[in-house]
């Protein structure tokens, strides 16, 4: 153990980006709407005591669905693709199926179809795509992608005709698919698709949004300052510090019991700090939107200054088997399928934005 | 066609106006980060109960046995421990992680004891090993 090992492949990556919500070149609505599929939502509020209601309600009443063993003919009926595809923003990824080792699919509200299929599969189905930037000889796996908005895509036209063979003749490729739509007319119901699924004789359940709430008392917490990520200034702690303060709480690290000369851990809480009475995490999962996300960060803003709080945070974790990272950038599992983002919002109106991706994932 | 009505209102947030200040910066990590973590099981064939002491000792004598002595000079550091079911979040040097990875492959028993590691997450940042889409639940 003595000598390490330097040239092992790293875990993963981290992209941190301090800025201004006002600025007019801020990417974070671009950054939340790239991020499509995502699972879990966390929110820390230090120095409040009760989580104020309209945080939770964008995600709360989020809509998401799960249809079993669909055959991917059945998303490009052209039915599907007039009511559903073309008319809002639809959200598919395939569930149940681990993206390293088997075939995933993943249909973006862009309209991009994402097939992420193993050798065999990618044989078998005959659609032409390319190598997959992930795996080695062994676990090759291959990325097709289809356009199934493009006006062209439709029943007659020679593209769409030999996808259709393939997808019924060559490989009946059957997924178990959670679902999101936002209609482009609000005067239709998100649930519309449920209940499309259902008359074409698809199991298509709502998906249940868990909810988990953990207070705190006398919780110590890391001093930041939005001008000074680097902590060179020792009245404030370095940026990646507390990152890994948000992880500990985010895992329910017991930070009370540590200290220095622990056996079992050396962890603190990172220097400077000051103790705050009450603390609140509230966390959401499911298969939540963007928009939704966008509304919550939206309202964050609105809290942080109102409450006169020192930051707030908001954490987004992406689904780990999905064949997309941010936009239309290729995400796979090698060590893990982290694909998550966290802002920590100041009431000045700066952020700090910390990415975190796979080792193979390609920078944001 | 297939839509239902809708009784949702619009939930739309509007967005503030000031003007622009601050700099924006970027910092994208090369190479390894500080530290690895793991999530870590550790499955025994009978039940057995084992205290978070324990539970590093073990983990402290997987690595030696394979690697030897000089661990003693490695920090690992047990964040959480869940005493039910024997489940704990660990932190070491990234440099460190393959070693303390293959040792714990390696450990199969305590005590005369069969038992084995079940390593469930592995990441380079501690916030995320807060969520794992794999345990998705649709009940």
């Amino acid at each position: 153990m003595a000598a390490p090992m330097k040239h092992a492949t790293p875990v993963g990556k981290i992209v941190f980006e301090k800025s201004n919500f006002n600025d007019k070149k801020s990417r974070h609505l671009q950054h939340i709407t790239d991020h499509y599929f995502n699972y879990s939502v966390e929110t820390m509020l230090p120095g409040c005591g009760i989580l104020p209601l309209d945080i939770q309600m964008p995600l709360t009443e989020v809509e998401a669905f799960v249809s079993y063993m669909v055959p991917l003919a059945q998303i490009i009926r052209p039915d599907f693709l007039e009511g559903f595809v073309r008319r809002g923003k639809l959200h598919i990824l395939s569930h149940g199926t681990q993206i390293d080792t088997q075939d995933c699919a993943a249909l973006l509200p862009t309209g991009m179809l994402i097939l992420n299929l193993t050798k065999d599969s990618y044989e078998q189905l005959g659609i032409e795509g390319k190598v997959a930037n992930f795996g080695d000889r062994k676990t090759c796996k291959y990325v097709i992608e289809i356009n199934v908005k493009d006006p062209t895509f439709v029943p007659g036209k020679k593209l769409y005709e030999r996808i259709k063979r393939c997808l019924t003749e060559h490989l009946n490729l059957k997924f178990d698919f959670l679902l999101t739509w936002g209609p482009e007319d609000e005067k239709v119901s998100s649930a519309s698709v449920q209940y499309y699924f259902q008359c074409n004789g698809f199991v298509c359940n709502r998906l249940p949004i868990r909810r988990k709430q953990r207070e705190y008392v006398d919780l110590a917490v890391p001093v930041i300052s939005s001008d000074n990520p680097t902590g060179e200034a020792e009245c404030c702690c370095d940026s990646m510090e507390f990152y890994e303060w948000l992880g500990a709480c985010a895992t329910d690290v017991d930070l009370s019991a540590t200290s220095l000369d622990s056996y079992t851990s050396s962890y603190t809480c990172p220097s400077p700090r000051e103790q705050k009475d009450r603390c609140v995490t509230w966390v959401c999962r499911g298969m939540l939107t963007c928009d939704s996300i966008i509304d919550v960060l939206t309202k964050l803003r609105q809290i942080v200054q109102k409450m006169d709080l020192p930051w707030v945070n908001l954490t987004v974790h992406g689904f780990m088997d999905s064949p997309v990272s941010w936009g239309q950038r290729e995400h796979s599992f090698y060590h893990n399928g982290d694909n998550l983002y966290t802002f920590v919002i100041f009431p000045n109106n700066d952020y700090w934005l910390y990415s975190a991706i796979g080792s193979k994932d390609i920078c944001i | 066609m297939y839509w239902l009505s809708s009784d949702n209102s619009d939930t739309t947030g509007g967005d503030c106006e000031k003007e622009e200040r601050g700099m924006y910066e970027k910092h994208v990590s090369k190479g390894h980060l500080p530290y690895c973590y793991l999530k870590v099981r550790l499955d025994f064939e009978d039940d057995a109960d084992i205290d978070i002491i324990i539970f590093k000792h073990i983990v402290i004598q997987a690595v030696q046995s394979l690697f030897g002595e000089a661990v003693s000079c490695t920090p690992i550091d047990v964040l959480k421990y869940r005493q039910t079911n024997r489940e704990a979040i660990l932190r070491v040097s990234s440099s460190y992680f393959t070693k303390l990875w293959a040792s714990l492959t390696w450990y199969s028993s305590y005590n005369e004891q069969s038992c084995a590691f079940r390593v469930l997450q592995v990441s380079s940042h501690l916030m995320a090993l807060a969520a794992n889409s794999r345990q998705l639940s649709l009940a």
